[in-house]
């Protein structure tokens, strides 16, 4: 938020080496609106936002960081479960012997 | 003159990274991500700490691109990073190499704060949110290693102790309060602001100053009275395990 327009133009020329052809800034007001159980007020922070030109025609598109990726983990995440639901049945399967006479009846 | 040389060592690191680009591939394991190496056993040369950290050929975006993560990582759920960098691991390493590795820390911090902002935009998880922590951790250890140096060198040189000059004085209230100096183009009987500062307390203010005193005198007295109470009780319920005892059996002995 100390960091002004200037801060920034030697901060992104010397540290990341990006030519920057004009700099403005402005402090964006955080909502103080929102009330918590209370009915007292919360605050969220200002901050400062600022608008880097690039210099020598350079363009700059902002990167998707998240991408929907097909992954191929699912379907054998689900083979596992089946394999699994089907040991537990056969473990909690009476002996076929009974010819699937509940357990209640003795013997 | 600092600048430019962060400009040949920011120009040092791209070249480095460039260079060992060709043959650091191959020695990353495939299906493992990992993120900047935070273990200290690979410091001296930067290449190494960015041995897995495979960049685009095309730099075409002249730098921009540091202020996101490998694109191998972009989507994935967690990416593994190592330990944060520990004081005493710090203090055995050069100031040039602390001063690069600040560097490198300050842009991994970058990064991860984008990435932090950008999943907070599209309300989803951000990756692995502990490299953070780690990195800001190693941060303020490097920055105490530092002051632990500056420190020293001033006691050794000036025998000041702290680095920014400051009195003992006598405030409004009638505290005693470590007053710190401001830096100032003119001198402090030119100074408006500086002088309409009361560094004296007027007599009214005494009787205020006492029952503060007396205040502070009775917790201390509450204090000690409750130690001796608790010493009393251990020693009725625990004769055996006193301290009198202990001598008396070691002088037995």
């Amino acid at each position: 938020m100390e960091m002004t327009r200037v801060d920034l133009r030697n901060y992104l020329e010397r540290i990341y080496s990006v030519p920057v052809a004009a700099v403005r800034t402005r402090v964006q007001h955080g909502s103080n609106r929102k009330r918590d159980h209370r009915n007292v007020r919360v605050k969220k922070p200002d901050c400062k936002v600022a608008y880097v030109q690039l210099a020598h025609g350079q363009t700059f598109t902002f990167p998707d960081l998240f991408p929907e990726k097909p992954s191929p983990k699912d379907g054998s995440t689900e083979d596992d479960l089946q394999a699994v639901m089907e040991e537990q049945r056969q473990r909690q399967r009476q002996d076929p012997r009974r010819g699937g006479v509940p357990q209640w009846f003795g013997l | 003159m600092a600048a430019a040389r962060l400009a040949v060592l920011c120009r040092k690191v791209s070249a480095a990274v460039q260079t060992s680009r060709s043959f650091m591939s191959p020695q990353v394991p495939a299906g493992t991500r990992f993120s900047l190496i935070l273990s200290p056993k690979s410091i001296p040369s930067v290449t190494s700490l960015h041995q897995c950290r495979i960049l685009h050929t095309t730099l075409s975006r002249k730098g921009l691109e540091e202020f996101f993560d490998d694109p191998k990582n972009w989507g994935e759920e967690k990416v593994k990073s190592g330990a944060a960098w520990t004081c005493q691991q710090l203090r055995n390493k050069s100031n040039e190499d602390l001063h690069k590795l600040w560097y490198v820390l300050l842009k991994e911090r970058n990064m991860l704060l984008t990435l932090e902002q950008e999943a907070k935009r599209q309300i989803l998880p951000m990756p692995s949110p502990e490299r953070l922590e780690k990195v800001i951790e190693s941060m303020d250890a490097l920055d105490k290693v530092v002051q632990e140096r500056e420190d020293a060198l001033r006691l050794l040189q000036t025998g000041q102790e702290k680095p920014r000059p400051g009195a003992w004085r006598k405030d409004i209230f009638g505290r005693i309060i470590w007053h710190k100096f401001k830096q100032w183009p003119i001198p402090w009987y030119l100074n408006k602001r500086y002088n309409r500062k009361r560094f004296f307390a007027m007599p009214y203010v005494e009787h205020f100053d006492r029952l503060k005193r007396e205040k502070h005198a009775r917790i201390q007295i509450r204090k000690r009275n409750l130690e001796k109470k608790k010493a009393k009780l251990l020693q009725e319920k625990f004769p055996h395990l006193s301290e009198a005892q202990k001598s008396s059996l070691v002088q037995d002995v």
